[in-house]
């Protein structure tokens, strides 16, 4: 009777640019759910930013039905997944909530880092995983050699992989059979208690918090008070149903296998975590569903609003931002230099450029970052072991016996004539060769173990641009290790500007605070008097520049009709004055924090 | 009280904008360029059109100031018909400071008398510079020697009221370059001389030059030193300061420019004038095209209506150009209010930060310290 055995719930999963966003548009258009000309460009990736950059932050969820060539009708539920090395969590998350992933592979470029990665994972999820060549319409294409890189790489069979081109529409019928005949249907207890994961959610302001859920065991239905596990907090559900793209379809209830959401008017976005497990308030189930875990941010920094005033609404926005973003964590600090904020952590740098920008864009906050520091251990004299987020808070050096920064395990996967660019490149940056594999007879695998703080700054960036591009990279969080550390501080014309401080290796703090000094007498305009920029540690000076005073400062001429010019440039001076930061006597605009910030 | 009254006082002044020259500066941005006999004299029509159809004799005009451009580049004919329309639509005493601009190269012994005949009294002639050097990099036409005949021809003609003007802080001027021209002007003995920085306009030649790094950037250090010298040699000359860049012999301030700087009424015509009538102050359209094409009647640039607190600020900070200051007695008949009650704090600060000093003068108790003329603009922008 099963209802189960005509499920399927997948995801899509892909190295970026593989065109997973464009293979899920296509099955959409296939199942009926969207003609081709309702279809808006990737209709999965919502965000303006998502489009602009081209990549999913965003897990989406669609139900789809299609009629299979066997007759019988299946209903599809489609989790898009994120692409990017920075939302690991939420391709995990999204994967607990699937039994099978389509593994799209650019049928040029071939099996790539995250391609890896995201195999791994999925596997690690006991998914079953359906290989998809894409891009065959392409010249370059060559798919039976990345046929057998599949195989001898990843180590499954991908010989009966479908051919597609997801652009022009080619074999996307093949890879809805595929999906029916590979990926296991359901297989929870219907009549067990109920145990759903969460696996997305969002604040609607009518509904309240609304999740996205796979029901693994049981059933749920409108009115059932419900208990959220992780909490303990319970709610009665006002409404659920099924998901389609961009809208809701209501329902009675959900059962054992299905995808969908529900609404229970939960006021506090605190309670419903990502990852978490959905029972009911009576005779729910007594274990939640393994695999939640808090995600551990790695990189910390500093956000103040730059008008004051607007410190509530940036709370207010990091509150609405976390609830679909369980990475993003943040807690209230002052700054002397910058005021209220909060010290805010992120996965990577692309997470926190990305919030930075939703924070401008969608609330329209004008904020001010601190330079980004990873998690430090400290261990100090007297046996203590300080868990150091934030360089201000550095213990005096004095009482420190040694430092330990974090390490990750990156490989980069390249073609081998740049195998010497990145070699070169990672020793800059301070990594350990611990591997080389050859893929093909041209590409290769490259295992390094990096500190991650050289990593969260431009080094996939650099990377890309050793490689023309070609390069590809993975890494994962490997520990702790003991490392030469100290911290750096800027002061100007005297005075220490806490929100400029970072902690950084002793081989290149002369290097860095030399570069800093010079960014930021670019970038701090003349004052009325000449300000000393320098760069220490502890209290030695190893940088020293001076921004000149200005000499002079009005407007020499101002006649008739100039009246009203000359009066604009003097508001718009103003207004530039306002967006500056005093710091003691200096005034210090914004583009000088996010110049030392891009630096690296 | 009238709102005229009530915003810029009893009498009105006149700005005629002549929008052509022999050849463009390089630092220039305003609106000018050359043109043939043609071009002028369809310009002048349409000035005349633009004068005939917002004529007013309601006020009497005490000051006209013929600017460019350079107005010596018209025609004399034209520059007759010009005085007959403002005289025959206008009030103009007979008192009234008639001043007409010109540059060297166009300033002949013709041009002078026309100047006179149409009943100009005071003359301003841009020098800018007498140093070769100097005047190829602001690319004007003429040569020292042309300037002084130039003057010399304006004297001539019986002009007694003349002013000349001088840059300083200009690129790569080495010492000495501007303190040498200045002192030849001072030796020509005017009765006005206008010493001011060059101010480098975005998407000028010269800008663009110096952002490209083709021309050094004007030194700051040199400009104040500049300035400095000018005002004490001026001083010892016998010309007295009585604006940020303007400098004169006893009784012979420019009535015109004051009227700026003292908040009254002007009309202004031709392209990119700007006219300040009771509360209204609006810039013509600056497409000379446009404008010739429309009979002097093309749309606004600009059309703003001031409020009595904008008005109030903007006096205060004009009046901050002035070095005695703003006039706090004027401030209170025209807006019943006192300047010390509304901007207390204000000046408090200004002179707790060493820009502004008090004084002994009841109706002008503040002014600019000699620091405060170098960062006037900190001044200004607590009035904006």
């Amino acid at each position: 009777m099963d209802l189960q055995n005509n499920i399927r719930n997948f995801c899509i999963i892909a190295h970026i640019d593989h065109g997973k966003s464009t293979l899920a548009d296509r099955i959409l258009e296939k199942t009926g759910v969207l003609t081709a000309r309702e279809m808006e460009e990737q209709v999965l990736d919502n965000m303006d930013i998502e489009r602009e950059r081209g990549i999913t932050i965003k897990a989406q969820s669609v139900r789809l039905n299609y009629k299979a060539s066997d007759g019988i009708d299946y209903v599809f539920n489609l989790i898009d997944t994120p692409g990017h090395v920075d939302f690991n969590y939420e391709v995990s998350r999204s994967l607990a909530a699937c039994e099978g992933a389509v593994l799209v592979v650019d049928a040029s470029q071939g099996v790539e880092a995250q391609t890896l990665a995201n195999v791994y994972q999925a596997i690690d999820h006991d998914l079953e995983v359906v290989p998809v060549i894409n891009k065959i319409d392409l010249p370059s294409s060559r798919p039976d050699v990345v046929k057998e890189e599949i195989e001898n790489v990843i180590g499954i069979p991908a010989m009966d992989a479908p051919l597609v081109s997801a652009k022009v529409g080619i074999g996307i019928e093949d890879v809805l059979e595929a999906i029916v005949k590979n990926v296991p249907c359901p297989k929870g207890d219907p009549d067990g208690p109920l145990k759903a994961l969460i696996f997305d959610s969002y604040y609607d302001a009518y509904r309240g918090v609304v999740i996205y859920v796979r029901i693994k065991d049981g059933s749920v239905r409108k009115g059932d008070s419900i208990k959220l596990m992780a909490t303990g907090a319970e709610y009665q559900i006002t409404e659920l149903g099924y998901l389609k793209p961009g809208f809701k379809v209501p329902s009675d209830a959900l059962y054992a296998g299905e995808v969908g959401y529900i609404a229970a008017s939960i006021k506090n976005i605190q309670d419903a975590r990502v990852g978490d497990t959905v029972t009911m308030a009576q005779g729910g189930a007594s274990e939640p569903l393994p695999g939640y875990k808090e995600v551990q941010p790695m990189v910390f920094c500093g956000m103040y609003p730059v008008d004051g005033g607007d410190y509530e609404a940036l709370r207010d926005a990091l509150g609405k931002l976390q609830l679909n973003d369980a990475a993003l964590k943040f807690e209230p600090e002052t700054s002397q230099a910058l005021g209220f904020g909060f010290r805010c952590g992120f996965l990577g740098l692309l997470h926190f450029e990305i919030v930075q920008e939703r924070l401008s864009r969608e609330y329209e906050i004008d904020l001010i970052a601190t330079t980004p520091s990873v998690i430090y251990h400290i261990h100090k004299m007297n046996g203590e072991v300080v868990v150091l987020d934030n360089p201000t808070n550095m213990p005096n050096p004095a009482e420190i016996d040694f430092m330990e920064e974090p390490m990750v395990k990156a490989s980069v996967m390249t073609p081998a004539e740049y195998v010497g660019n990145i070699m070169e490149l990672t020793n800059e940056r301070r990594g350990t060769f611990l591997n080389m594999d050859y893929i093909e007879t041209d590409r290769v695998v490259l295992t390094y173990e990096i500190p991650l703080n050289e990593v969260i700054y431009d080094y996939f960036d650099s990377l890309k641009s050793r490689t023309r591009g070609y390069a590809s990279l993975d890494y994962e969080l490997c520990g702790y290790k003991k490392s030469s550390l100290v911290k750096l501080d800027i002061y100007l014309n005297g005075e220490i500007v806490d929100a400029l401080s970072f902690i950084v290796h002793t081989d290149k703090a002369y290097a860095r605070g030399r570069k800093i000094a010079e960014k930021l007498k670019d970038t701090i305009p003349r004052q009325q008097f000449e300000v000393p920029i320098q760069a220490m540690i502890g209290g030695k000076v190893i940088a020293r520049e001076t921004i000149r005073a200005y000499r002079k400062d009005v407007l020499a001429k101002c006649y008739g009709g100039d009246i009203t010019r000359k009066k604009k440039l003097l508001e718009k001076q103003k207004e530039g004055k306002k967006r500056m930061r005093q710091f003691g006597s200096v005034e210090v605009p914004q583009e000088a924090f996010l110049s030392v910030l891009k630096l690296g | 009280m009238t709102l005229m009254e009530k915003f810029n006082g009893g009498t009105a002044g006149i700005y005629v904008h002549v929008p052509f020259c022999v050849k463009k500066c390089r630092y220039c941005d305003f609106v000018s360029c050359p043109a043939d006999a043609g071009t002028k004299k369809r310009y002048v029509d349409a000035l005349l059109a633009e004068i005939v159809m917002r004529s007013d004799k309601t006020v009497p005009c005490d000051t006209v100031f013929i600017g460019g451009g350079t107005p010596s580049v018209l025609e004399i004919e034209d520059l007759k018909r010009i005085g007959a329309a403002l005289r025959n639509h206008f009030d103009i005493t007979n008192d009234a400071e008639i001043t007409v601009e010109a540059n060297p190269e166009s300033l002949t012994p013709e041009k002078a008398a026309a100047m006179r005949e149409f009943g100009a009294n005071r003359i301003s002639i841009g020098f800018q510079s007498l140093a070769p050097r100097a005047l190829g990099v602001l690319g004007r036409v003429h040569t020292k020697k042309r300037a002084l005949e130039a003057c010399n021809n304006a004297v001539k003609a019986g002009f007694d009221n003349v002013n000349i003007d001088l840059m300083l802080g200009l690129p790569g001027e080495p010492e000495g370059e501007f303190e040498c021209s200045l002192r030849e002007v001072i030796a020509l003995s005017p009765a006005h001389i206008s010493v001011y920085s060059l101010i480098l306009e975005e998407g000028t030649p010269l800008e663009k030059d110096i952002s490209e790094g083709l021309v050094p950037e004007p030194d700051e250090d040199r400009d104040r030193a500049d300035y400095h010298l000018a005002a004490r040699l001026l001083r010892e000359a016998g010309y007295d300061r009585y604006e940020i860049s303007n400098f004169a012999k006893p009784g012979r301030r420019s009535r015109h420019n004051l009227r700026y700087w003292e908040q009254k009424m002007y009309f202004g015509f031709g392209p990119a004038a700007a006219s300040y009538i009771g509360d209204r102050r609006f810039t013509n359209t600056c497409d000379i095209g446009l404008y010739v094409d429309k009979g002097g009647d093309a749309e606004l640039s600009e059309d703003d209506t001031l409020s009595l607190d904008e008005t109030m600020r903007e006096f205060m900070m004009l009046g901050f150009r002035l070095a005695e200051g703003p006039d706090f007695r004027e401030f209170e008949r025209r807006f019943g209010t006192s300047p010390m009650a509304l901007y207390g704090d204000r000046l408090d600060e200004l002179e707790r930060k060493g820009l502004i000093g008090r004084k002994n003068d009841a109706a002008r108790p503040y002014a600019l310290t000699e620091k405060g003329l170098d960062f006037a603009n900190i001044v200004f922008r607590e009035f904006v």
